[in-house]
This record gives C-alpha cells, sequence and structure tokens, in this order.
C-alpha cells in the first residue's frame, strides 16, 4: 500500500510495529510534494534534510525503546503563518519572506515531542486574510480535485496537500473558517478546536480573539489523535484556558445512538446551493439511521456574524500587522529615507492589496468617532451570537450546518466579487464568535464531481461529542476515503 | 457609507500606508461597500449589554515573577533589516 | 495683574518587580543593549504577553497607600502608535479601567496641610531607549526596558506652584519607596514626572491653555522647568499675545534651562485603544486587596509614629526616615541590640556623618546591621570608649572590620585596672599645674584637658566616667 493512501495513524502504527521506517515515512512523502506540488503549489518550503534528520532521531528514540505516541515518526507539514524554529516563515507575505523565526511555536514543540516530523511549511493566503490562498506572493495553491478551482483559504496548502497525499498530516489555523473552508473544498477532514485549548504562542497572529491551530488530516481518527497532542495549557499563553491536555480515550466509542442533533433550517434557505443543500439533508438522514435525533430549529443571529467578526477581526488584524514596521524583521523599503519612509514605503511596498484594505478597515472601526458604532458593538453582538449557540447547545449535543454555501470557485473568480466571498463565511464565522469547535468532513460530491462538506459544531469544549459522531459517520459512509484523481 | 478623499487619507494615515492612486480608487469603493455591510449591526438592539472581548468569561491568567533567561542577543537581532550588533537602527528620529 | 500657576502632575514610576511587566526578561537597568530581551519583549512575531501577577500587587499597594477605590473589573487595552521604541507599534496600558482612582496625598506646605487629589493610577509597559547619534544621522534602538512595568500616577490640577509640586513628589517618592514599590532614581529614570501647567489671573475659575513638559530628570529641573514655563505663559498673555499660548508638549532642555515645543495636542494622534485580546481580563477581588494591604510595608509616617514609641525624639525619628536604607539599618541593628535609643544616636551621628565625609549615599549604604549593634553593645557595656568606638565605626564602615576582632587587633578595650587608672590621673594632676589653677578659677575648659592628659597616659583606653569622676574628687 502506497504511504500517501495511509491514514497518518496508519503510517504510524506501521513505524511502531517496525513495518516502515521513520525515514521510508519522510522519503514517501517528500516524493509525494515532488510528484505533486509543481500542479498545486500547497508547499512554501520544504525541509528536506532537518526532516531526514529528524527521522533519523526519532527512530533511535524508538528503537531504544521510547514510548512517544500514537504519531511517532509521522510527517507534519505545517502552515505558513507557524513558527518552527530557524526554518522560514513566510505567512505568504512579502514582508516576512526573507524571515526565520528565532523560536518554536508550543505546538510544534509538543508535535516533535511527540516524535512527529516537520516536513514542511504549507501555502495560505497573505496573513491569513483571505479564502481562497490567492492573496500569498508565491501564486494561489490549486485545488487537487479540479486544477482550474481555488484550494480555498487561508488554509489552502494545508487542505491541498493532505487531499493530494503530499502531507500525512497538516496543521493549520482557523480566525473565521480558514481550516474548516479549505477541507470542504479539498475533502479533507478537520477540527477548528475550542478557543482556549491549544496554545497560540507561535502563531502569527491574525485576529487574537479567534485564531486557533487545528489538525487537517485524512479522517477524523487521525485529527482527533493529532489534537490530543496539541491541546493542553500553557504558561507562554494565558488565554489558553483549558485545564489539561485532551483525552479522547473511549471517545468513538457508541455512536450517535441517543444524541439529538440541532440543523438551522435558516442555514439551508436562500444562497445554499442544491448540492450542498442536498449533501446535507442526506448527512441529517444518515445520522437518524444510526439512531440520532434531527430536530430543525433557527439559529438567531446568523445575519449579524459576518459584519461582527469582520469589524474585530480586521480590528484585531490591524493591530497585529503593525508590528511589520521595517525595523526589528520583515521587508524595509530600500527607498526610506526618513523614519517616516521607513514605515509607509516598507508597509506599503510589502503588504498586498487585502491586507491593506482589512488594516485600514480595522484602523476605521477603532477610530476615535466609530469606535462605538462598530467595534463595541461588534463585541456586544458577539455577546447575542454567544448566548444563541448556548441556548441552542441547551437542547442539541451538537449543530449539523453547511461549510460553504457552494463549491471551490474557479480560479481568479474571488477577485472580481470580493462581497461575496466575504459572506461566503457566514456558516464558519459564527463558530470563531463563540469560540466553540468545529469539525469538518467530506459528506458529498457535487454535480462537477468536487467535495461537499458539513461541520458539526459542538459545545464548548465538548470535543469528544463531535468526534465521535464524526468518526460514526466516516464508519458508515466513505466520502473521506474517496481520493482526488491527481 | 461614501468613503472620501480626506477619509481614506486619514485611515492610511493611522495605518502607515500610501495607496497608489489606482489602490485609493478600489479601496474608496469595496470599503465603502464593506463598511455598508457592517452597518447592518446598528438593527440589533444592544443597550446596556457587555462587550465581549473574549468569547469565555474567564480571567485572572498570571505569571510569577521569576527571572527567565533572555534570547541571545544575535538571534533576536538576526532579522533586523539594519542593525549594529547590539541596537536595531532606524534614520534620525529627533529633527 | 498677577497670576496663579496651576499644575497637575503624570507621575511614572518603574515598579521594583524582578521580571518585565509581560515576559521573564529581567528588569535590571544598565545591561547591555538588547541583552535583557525575548520574544514577547522585542515583539517577535507569535509571541505573546503573559501578566506578571506582582505588577498588579504594587499597584494595588501604591492605591491603598495612596487613599484610592481599587477597581474590581481590570484590563489592558493596546495604545496604538508606531515609534521605534515600541516594537509591536502598540503600548499596553489601562485606559477604560484603571487599577486604582479617587485617591489623595496631604502635603506640608507653608500655609498647612494640603490635600492633592490622585485621579488614577493605571498599569502600564515601559517602551525601549532610542539612542541618537547626531554624527550618523541614525538612531539606535534598545529593547531593554521595553516592558519594564510602569504606574503612571495622575494628580488632580490642584497643585500650586514648584513649591508644592516639590513637597508632592518628595512626599510621593518617600512613599513609593517606603512601600518597596518603586527604587525612584530619577537620574535612571525609574522615577518621572511629566508636568501640567496653566496660569490664569488669581481669582479666575476657568483653567488656562495647559502645557505638558516632559524631560525633568531631577527635582531641581523640575523645579526650574515650573518656573521657565510658568514665566513664558504669564509674558505671553502681558504681552497680549495670549493666541501664541497653544495647548502642545514641551520638551524641557535643562543645559540650556528653556523649554522647547513637541507637537500640538489641537491634531492629537487618534490612538484607537481597544482591549488587549491576548490576555484575559483582571478581576481584584477584596481578598485580593486584603492579602495586599496585610503585607503592605509600614509607611514612612508610620515608622516615625513607632519610633516615638520606641522613645527617639521627633527630629531623629525624622532624620532616619529620610531614606529608606537609613531606616532600616536602624530597625535591623535596633533589632540586634534592643537599643534603639543609642542605635539611632550611632547612626545620626557616626554613621551619617562618615557617609557625608565620603560622599556615600544612602542608597549604597552597605553597612552591616549585626556588626553596627555588636559596636554600639560594646560601647554600652563599657567595653571600650567612645573615641575608640568611633575608630571602629570607621573601619566597619569602610572595610566592614568586625568591631570585636577590630578592637583586639589595636588593643582598644577600656583597662580594668583602676589603680592604673588612678595613677594616670595623678601623674596628669602632676604635671599640669597650671591646668589645675585654671580649672579652680572657674575655666571649665581646663578640666577637659586634663581629661584629655589622663586619657592620654592611659593610651586611650581608659573609662572617661571613672576619670571623670576621680578627677573631681582630687580636684574637690
Amino acid at each position: 500500500m502506497d504511504i500517501r493512501e495511509m491514514t497518518a495513524l496508519e503510517i504510524g502504527r506501521r513505524i511502531k510495529n517496525k513495518e516502515l521506517s521513520c525515514e521510508e515515512a519522510v522519503s514517501a512523502v517528500l516524493g509525494a510534494i515532488d510528484a505533486t506540488d509543481g500542479k498545486l503549489g500547497a508547499y512554501i518550503s520544504v525541509q528536506k534534510e532537518e526532516a531526514l534528520a529528524a527521522a533519523y532521531s526519532v527512530q533511535k528514540r524508538l528503537d531504544a525503546g521510547e514510548e512517544l505516541s500514537p504519531l511517532a515518526g509521522v510527517p507534519v507539514s505545517i502552515k505558513d503563518n507557524i513558527c518552527v524554529k530557524d526554518v522560514p516563515a513566510t505567512a505568504g507575505a512579502k514582508m516576512l519572506e526573507n524571515f526565520r523565526p528565532v523560536y518554536n511555536a508550543t505546538v510544534v514543540e509538543k508535535l516533535e515531542a511527540a516524535g512527529m516530523i516537520p516536513i514542511g511549511k504549507l501555502n495560505m493566503d497573505e496573513f491569513g486574510m483571505g479564502s481562497t490562498t490567492e492573496s500569498s506572493i508565491f501564486g494561489p495553491t490549486k485545488n487537487p480535485w479540479n486544477l482550474e478551482r481555488v484550494a480555498g483559504g487561508s488554509s489552502g496548502g494545508c487542505a491541498a496537500a493532505v487531499a493530494s497525499g503530499s502531507a500525512a498530516l497538516a496543521i493549520g489555523s482557523d480566525t473565521g473558517g480558514s481550516i474548516r473552508q479549505p477541507s470542504a473544498f479539498c475533502g479533507v477532514t478537520c477540527i477548528k478546536p475550542t478557543y482556549g485549548s491549544v496554545s497560540r504562542y507561535g502563531l502569527m497572529g491574525s485576529a487574537s480573539s479567534f485564531d486557533t491551530m487545528g489538525p487537517m488530516g485524512k479522517d477524523i481518527r487521525d485529527c482527533a489523535a493529532a489534537l490530543k497532542i496539541m491541546s493542553g495549557p500553557d504558561r507562554r499563553d494565558s488565554t489558553c484556558v483549558i485545564d489539561a491536555p485532551f483525552d479522547f480515550n473511549g471517545c468513538f466509542e457508541g455512536g450517535v445512538g441517543g444524541m439529538t442533533i440541532g440543523l438551522p433550517e435558516n442555514y439551508l434557505g436562500d444562497g445554499l446551493s442544491v448540492d450542498t443543500r442536498e449533501a446535507i439533508l442526506n448527512a441529517a438522514k444518515t445520522f437518524e439511521s444510526m439512531g440520532a435525533r434531527v430536530e430543525r430549529f433557527t439559529m438567531p443571529m446568523v445575519e449579524y456574524a459576518v459584519p461582527a467578526f469582520y469589524i474585530i477581526a480586521c480590528a484585531e488584524g490591524s493591530s497585529n500587522l503593525s508590528a511589520f514596521d521595517g525595523i526589528k524583521y520583515g521587508y524595509r523599503s530600500p527607498d526610506a529615507q526618513s523614519l517616516a519612509e521607513v514605515y509607509v514605503k516598507s508597509r506599503s511596498e510589502a503588504f498586498g492589496f487585502e491586507a491593506k484594505k482589512r488594516i485600514m478597515l480595522g484602523s476605521f472601526v477603532l477610530s476615535s468617532g466609530y469606535y462605538d458604532a462598530y467595534y463595541n458593538k461588534a463585541l456586544q453582538v458577539r455577546g447575542l451570537v454567544v448566548d444563541a449557540f448556548k441556548k441552542a447547545h441547551e437542547k442539541y449535543d451538537f449543530i449539523l450546518s453547511p461549510v460553504t454555501p457552494s463549491g471551490p470557485y474557479r480560479l481568479g473568480e474571488s477577485l472580481k466579487d470580493p462581497q461575496r466571498i466575504y459572506l461566503a463565511d457566514v456558516y464558519t464565522v459564527p463558530v470563531n464568535l463563540a469560540g466553540l469547535p468545529a469539525v469538518a468532513l467530506p459528506c458529498g460530491q457535487d454535480s462537477d464531481g468536487l467535495p461537499v462538506g458539513m461541520q458539526l459544531i459542538g459545545r464548548r469544549f465538548g470535543e469528544p461529542t463531535i468526534l465521535r459522531a464524526a468518526d460514526a459517520f466516516q464508519q458508515k459512509a466513505n466520502y473521506h476515503t474517496r481520493r482526488c484523481p491527481l | 457609507m461614501r468613503i472620501d478623499d480626506e477619509l481614506i487619507m486619514y485611515l492610511e494615515n493611522l495605518s502607515k500606508l500610501e495607496l497608489t492612486p489606482r489602490e485609493r480608487e478600489q479601496a474608496k469603493t469595496e470599503l465603502g461597500a464593506f463598511i455598508g455591510c457592517l452597518s447592518k449591526l446598528s438593527e440589533v438592539d444592544t443597550q446596556g449589554l457587555p462587550a465581549l472581548s473574549h468569547p469565555f468569561g474567564v480571567v485572572n491568567r498570571f505569571r510569577d515573577d521569576v527571572v527567565e533567561l533572555s534570547l541571545p542577543r544575535e538571534l533576536v537581532l538576526r532579522g533586523a533589516p539594519e542593525n549594529d550588533e547590539q541596537c536595531y537602527q532606524v534614520p534620525q528620529t529627533i529633527e | 495683574m498677577s497670576f496663579e500657576i496651576v499644575i497637575g502632575l503624570e507621575v511614572h514610576a518603574e515598579l521594583a518587580t524582578n521580571t518585565k511587566i509581560f515576559c521573564g526578561c529581567t528588569t535590571r537597568f544598565g545591561g547591555e543593549p538588547n541583552t535583557q530581551t525575548c520574544a514577547v519583549c522585542s515583539g517577535q512575531p507569535g509571541a505573546l504577553p503573559v501578566f506578571n501577577k506582582a505588577v498588579a500587587d504594587h499597584a494595588i499597594t501604591a492605591g491603598l497607600a495612596l487613599n484610592c477605590e481599587i477597581n474590581q473589573h481590570n484590563r489592558f487595552d493596546r495604545k496604538n502608535y508606531f515609534y521605534p521604541d515600541l516594537p509591536r507599534a502598540f503600548q499596553l496600558s489601562q485606559l477604560f479601567l484603571p487599577i486604582c482612582k479617587n485617591g489623595h496625598l496631604d502635603i506640608e506646605t507653608g500655609k498647612g496641610t494640603k490635600r492633592i487629589g490622585i485621579t488614577q493610577i493605571h498599569m502600564e509597559e515601559d517602551a525601549g531607549k532610542l539612542i541618537h547619534d547626531q554624527g550618523a544621522q541614525c538612531t539606535y534602538v534598545d529593547y531593554n526596558r521595553g516592558g519594564t512595568p510602569l504606574i503612571e500616577i495622575v494628580s488632580a490640577p490642584d497643585l500650586r506652584g514648584a513649591d508644592e509640586t516639590i513637597a508632592y513628589l518628595e512626599k510621593l517618592r518617600e512613599i513609593l519607596l517606603y512601600l518597596g514599590v518603586c527604587d525612584c532614581k530619577m537620574q535612571e529614570g525609574s522615577l518621572r514626572a511629566d508636568v501640567n501647567l496653566s496660569v490664569r489671573p488669581v481669582g479666575s475659575a476657568k483653567f488656562g491653555v495647559r502645557v505638558e513638559m516632559k524631560n525633568m530628570n531631577s527635582l531641581k529641573a523640575i523645579h526650574r522647568a515650573i518656573a521657565y514655563e510658568s514665566q513664558r505663559q504669564i509674558d505671553l498673555i502681558e504681552d497680549g499675545r495670549s493666541h501664541e499660548l497653544v495647548q502642545q508638549t514641551r520638551r524641557w532642555d535643562d543645559e540650556k534651562g528653556v523649554s522647547v515645543g513637541m507637537r500640538s495636542k489641537e491634531n492629537a494622534q487618534d490612538y484607537r485603544y481597544f482591549p488587549e485580546p491576548d490576555l484575559l481580563p483582571l478581576e481584584v477581588s477584596p481578598e485580593w486587596i486584603e492579602r495586599v494591604r496585610t503585607a503592605m510595608p509600614e509607611t514612612a509616617a508610620a515608622k516615625r509614629e513607632r519610633y516615638a514609641g520606641l522613645g527617639l525624639t521627633s527630629a531623629d525619628a525624622a532624620m532616619l526616615t529620610t531614606a529608606k536604607p537609613l531606616s532600616d539599618l536602624f530597625e535591623q541593628a535596633a533589632e540586634f541590640c534592643k537599643k534603639p535609643k543609642e542605635t539611632a544616636n550611632m547612626i545620626l551621628g557616626g554613621v551619617m556623618r562618615l557617609m557625608n565625609d565620603t560622599a556615600t549615599p544612602a542608597d549604597d549604604l552597605a553597612l552591616d546591621p549585626g556588626k553596627l549593634a555588636d559596636l554600639i553593645v560594646l560601647i554600652e557595656d563599657g567595653t571600650i570608649n567612645r573615641n575608640a568606638g568611633k575608630d571602629a565605626l570607621e573601619a566597619l564602615f569602610k572595610t566592614g572590620a568586625d568591631p570585636r576582632a577590630y578592637i583586639e587587633e589595636h588593643g582598644l578595650a577600656m583597662t580594668q585596672d583602676t589603680g592604673l587608672i588612678e595613677e594616670c590621673v595623678d601623674k596628669a594632676l602632676a604635671t599640669n599645674p597650671q591646668s589645675i589653677e585654671d580649672f579652680k578659677a572657674g575655666k571649665e575648659k581646663a578640666f577637659g584637658f586634663l581629661v584629655g592628659q589622663a586619657m592620654k597616659e592611659l593610651r586611650g583606653k581608659g573609662d572617661p566616667q571613672l576619670i571623670n569622676k576621680l578627677l573631681k574628687e582630687k580636684l574637690g
């Protein structure tokens, strides 16, 4: 069996059983990258030497009988806004074209401690600002199911790499859907964990109060295994409020029998493509067939979530991106003579248009005279969204929802109608506003043969429930095992 | 909302950005439309509601006052476009 | 027309914590540039702040000492502006919810006690340091100081003129020092005061145009700056050029003795404050406040009261509390020897004289209180006399010499041989008949001379009281 076809846990199991060496696993993924990435553009950089060296040392530890984790020896690919010490981290931005972090993200430390092997850095929209990976200076990542389509974003590189088998497992980041939407577009499985369950230390922040990191893989068990490793408190991130790492022991037992699932009626109306609607309703039937009860309800506040999200995200993002000033790291304009020019020329020459627009929008909603009407108002609306979910979750074990209104866009399409693209975040951003966990997994295909995804939105720290439901679904239906033609 | 030249220049100034004339026109249109969408929030009655900076009500996460090793200077400075191996360098800040 | 000078102060005090406000880097002063920074305080992408709890403890301590209300709900806000001394282009401060408010500080003025309002105290981080190189047309940036915790103590515009301002600052300095909240070294910048100053005709209820003055590095500089700036403003008004008086920030140039306009407050910067999303809110419970209150070090005023109870004069108590190292030394030494009055005399006499002679500032005082206590005991129990004590103190002060060892080494212990003492007294009398006559003629000085002569015979080891007594007897 080709390693590219194996789940990460399968690779880990074979390494443990000495059927496969760490080096072979790394070489196989490197080979897959060589074979596919010219067409996909999923990777920004590949750390071949470092990965082979790490494979050697992990193998030595395993041979010495060390118990690391079920994913020990498995190569892991990492979104390019997550810091791996000394390895270029560009965040898809010209601003950081030559930047090498001086420290490891906590998540990277944890993955390495579990024996996983960082192998390459994945393409993304500039600083995560976008949902097509087209704003990366390294060019767009293409959808492995159809090279004329986008892979989604901002973690487009992650999704395309996992879907094409050029990543055994990928770590992405999700601010407003950046893990879930590309997963849906590329037919892979992912989990966006509860805000505060995974340390953000070392993630180049886009919007601090929404950002999370999560695994993207071939199935939900891979994602659970990786999330278990990534999660847990961290003294370097005081917003990471979880008490202890997730322990998903036994979490896949029992299926969805007896669960009550909420299906928001108002998510299925105008704007949702027929194919997606059908796939979601089919998924609901599948859950019912396994003993769950599906109830339709109206989810309030949805129409206000997108504006509230963008106000807060742009405000936090504009401030976070102020650190890129041409002084401490990153791009400095060669033409800058005065201090004012160091700032203005460096930033104007390096930031792309989408980033500039969002920075200015963030400045706008925080500026005196507009703060109350926009920023403060958005924080209040966020409270209403939190309440709406709380209320729904009193009745339902999880909420079944689409991820995107339609399938992946054609390359270049989003630039023509940016407004539509923002509004397409309608299903994903409420989850970030409320800081809740959600898994996204394939549940069908559209008339073009492209994958369709669904998301299961859980309670705060309710990961075990949605993992179990996703696993039950994947045991029953096999959308996740469909492989792209590439 | 209509974004006029004055507002767009004000935002450029706050953001330390200088748009090209073409970018500026595009930004005026797109930001105007976007801010129009955002204004939808005014429909929601939020009188007296708390402003939620974080989704959960967790408070008080601290560290103890214990010294930790700083980073080696050459590491901190290595990314600085201009430095003299001791300090970051910028053009004169006082006239 | 006569004018009234109206002043409000913004005092920045660097808190005496071990580490910075949001990371574990040391706050020690004077390190090589950029050697005391990490990913957090140098603004590396992805690094996150984590709040140092000791900062809140210090801020609450200061707030309680300044009679403030402590706010239960706290958080930090980002103040956004670009400047090279701010690595992330924002400063974390407390705009919306300062930790303390509505306090006061009573100061002594020529006209009695005056209450100065404390509007608020908030926590914030210090910026880095910019070093200017005129020749190279270049500015160097050092982030060692960046992230040092500060409290900003904002007074009401209750101060009238330079003397009250200085009195307020001295009192504030004393309190912060005694609380251990700040080391208050103005020359190192750990205590900085910005002066908001306006003038108005006496009797007017309306405030004049306010100017904020920065960059005064000593109380003397503040005094001069106030004198200069108030006169500048009065001159403008009297010359009919009030329109030139604008709300602005002015930088004090101590060398030239002038204030120079910096930026006009009319086009005030739009700082786009918003709550720091990388930190969780800070809730100060009543229990927390009580914990701080219980652990609060004694203020200077409380110490003076306590010293009076130990039998010290109020002048001595005041002297001892002029500097914290002095009162610390006093308390520790008195604790060892159980002789507070004698300890106070020793410090206010011998120790302070030596400090004066050697130009040693109180902060550099490194006397071992245990050894000082030993010395006091040795004098008081008659082992050595005061002259020998003086020598031993000087040795202790300058080299840290142990008094007992020093006395032994130099043979300074007083002789216990009364026969020998009497012999020496007799000898002094025999060789100085003139002095005996002088004494009998009423010249008190002659008696002292005779004591000295007897002591000389005893090579300094005599008990002066015994010599006095014998001489008196013999001179009848």
